[in-house]
């Protein structure tokens, strides 16, 4: 029990730093950012989900989880997995087995190979690969079928009983929901949670803060690549809860709490200097322009802020 | 103006029957919501409405005409779930804008698109940036309906409530008719005047 408690987290992601440089015009070098100071722990049994829109660095954050980013991305802080730093030899050492991805669509399938063969991999095991199959529900028919011939929900299962076949300690996944209907996406969130109670850490990569909101622990909101707020998913249960003002907005914008717009456009390329979403931000003065605004514990969560939810307190 | 579906049947080559003497009328101004699950032929339905496909009987008569008899611009719009699939990779955005006609400067800004996206090519902007361009593109003057197929699903809390709300202000004050299809209702309860399922 005693060393239980002690155990490091799973994993811990500390000031991670992603960006990318590409040629301008002519050989004008411009870096573009992708992830900011992004840091957040994940423990055993835990699924915490990761909620931005798109282009705000989530697709990354798993890639360099993965060990498989692009050769012209510039990495910065530091990932440990078990107190050991993850890096692209250890990363390479245990994807596909301890550390799995669980890809966004379809494309990420051989379109020329039945599901059965997939799912068995190069080295696996037939037997096992139909049991895995067949604990989402899909039996033996499925195996002869090509990926052209699966239903969305369909292939989202295959793709999840590829990943967890072998029993992983991490699993990460990356955009499982869209285009599936509320039921589909429910069973395919559930998978996730069952995953997760089965004792593995799972990260759920997402734009829709609803569907993860259904079965995360802790949600982190990223923002043009930097996290603005971790918080319990208990506190998305009123907008007061939230101490990041675009969190709050990502609140109110939902179709079951008034809707509400939020006016502008998450930065692209370039950033503006202070908080990145300062631009739009109703609650923005004179100091949230200039300098960098650091991510802090408070209350039950983090945020980065410098008029959060609350500030008289 | 009036866009109505009169008996439409659709039959894959495959043999798969999706739609069975389907009828649905909208007239300008209103927003009718579709909602079914997955495989029920909504995706099929917009193109149909939008002459993309031939149903193997039944018509679609925009204003007691025939919608293939309209020639040039054609005057019901589709704006497809995955905005980078329906632009050209090779252009910049700022010629995809144009690609219908000069925009509308108004229409531009009330989008927010930016000046600088302008120059860059769809690889590298973000979904929902490239949908506000498909929106933008889809509302030529000559534009009369609407139809949006799942516009919004790959879109966050805050991009999807901004983009709709343009899309309803607009499209209000020029009289067009909106179809919307959704896989989620309270979406569909907020958007639409009223709602079908298939």
């Amino acid at each position: 029990m005693e060393e239980n408690r002690q155990k490091a987290p799973l994993l811990q992601v500390q000031g991670l730093t992603v960006s990318f440089s590409r040629y301008a015009k002519g050989f004008r070098r411009v870096t573009l950012p992708g992830v900011r100071d992004l840091s957040f722990s994940l423990d055993e049994g835990e699924l915490v989900a990761v909620v931005g829109a798109s282009g705000s660095g989530k697709s990354l954050l798993a890639h360099r989880l993965l060990g498989i980013l692009p050769h012209n991305a510039q990495v910065g802080g530091q990932v440990l997995y078990r107190d050991q730093p993850l890096d692209d030899r250890l990363a390479g050492k245990l994807r596909g087995h301890e550390i799995v991805l669980v890809p966004q669509n379809v494309s990420y399938l051989d379109p020329l190979m039945q599901v059965g063969e997939q799912v068995k991999g190069e080295k696996g095991d037939a037997q096992k690969a139909s049991a895995a199959l067949r604990r989402y529900g899909l039996g033996s028919e499925v195996e002869k079928m090509y990926p052209f011939q699966l239903s969305g929900g369909m292939a989202r299962r295959v793709l999840i009983a590829t990943a967890v076949q072998h029993t992983p300690k991490l699993v990460v996944a990356d955009e499982p929901t869209p285009g599936l209907h509320p039921e589909a996406a429910r069973r395919v969130l559930g998978h996730f949670k069952e995953l997760a109670q089965a004792g593995a850490g799972v990260l759920l990569i997402t734009h829709d803060l609803e569907a993860a909101l259904e079965v995360a622990d802790r949600v982190i909101v990223l923002y043009a690549g930097a996290a603005v707020e971790e918080a319990p998913a208990a506190s998305f249960a009123a907008k007061e809860l939230l101490q990041h003002p675009y969190t709050q907005a990502l609140w109110q914008a939902s179709p079951n709490h008034g809707f509400v717009p939020l006016p502008g456009t998450q930065p692209v390329g370039q950033l503006p200097a202070g908080c990145a979403f300062a631009p739009r931000c109703p609650k923005a003065g004179p100091e949230c322009h200039e300098g960098a605004v650091a991510y802090e514990k408070r209350g039950a969560g983090y945020v980065r802020c410098l008029h959060p939810e609350g500030e008289q307190l | 103006m009036t866009l109505e579906a009169k008996n439409l049947c659709f039959t894959y080559p495959c043999g798969r029957s999706v739609l069975q003497n389907l009828s649905l009328r909208v007239e300008g101004g209103e927003r009718v919501g579709i909602f079914a699950p997955s495989g029920r032929g909504k995706t099929t339905l917009c193109k149909l409405l939008a002459g993309y496909e031939k149903p193997q009987s039944g018509q679609v008569l925009l204003d007691g005409k025939s919608l293939a008899s309209y020639r040039g611009y054609c005057p019901v719009q589709l704006i497809w779930q995955h905005p980078e699939q329906v632009v050209d990779p090779r252009l910049t955005l700022g010629k995809t804008l144009r690609e219908a006609g000069e925009p509308e400067e108004r229409l531009v800004q009330a989008l927010g698109i930016q000046p600088e996206w302008l120059s860059r090519y769809p690889a590298e902007l973000s979904g929902g940036e490239l949908q506000r361009f498909c929106i933008a593109r889809a509302l030529g003057p000559a534009t009369r309906f609407v139809l949006a197929d799942e516009l919004s699903a790959m879109l966050d809390l805050a991009t999807q409530a901004q983009l709709w709300s343009f899309l309803v202000e607009e499209t209000t004050r020029r009289g067009i008719g909106l179809v919307a299809v959704s896989h989620s209702a309270p979406l569909l309860d907020r958007v639409c005047t009223r709602r079908i399922e298939l």
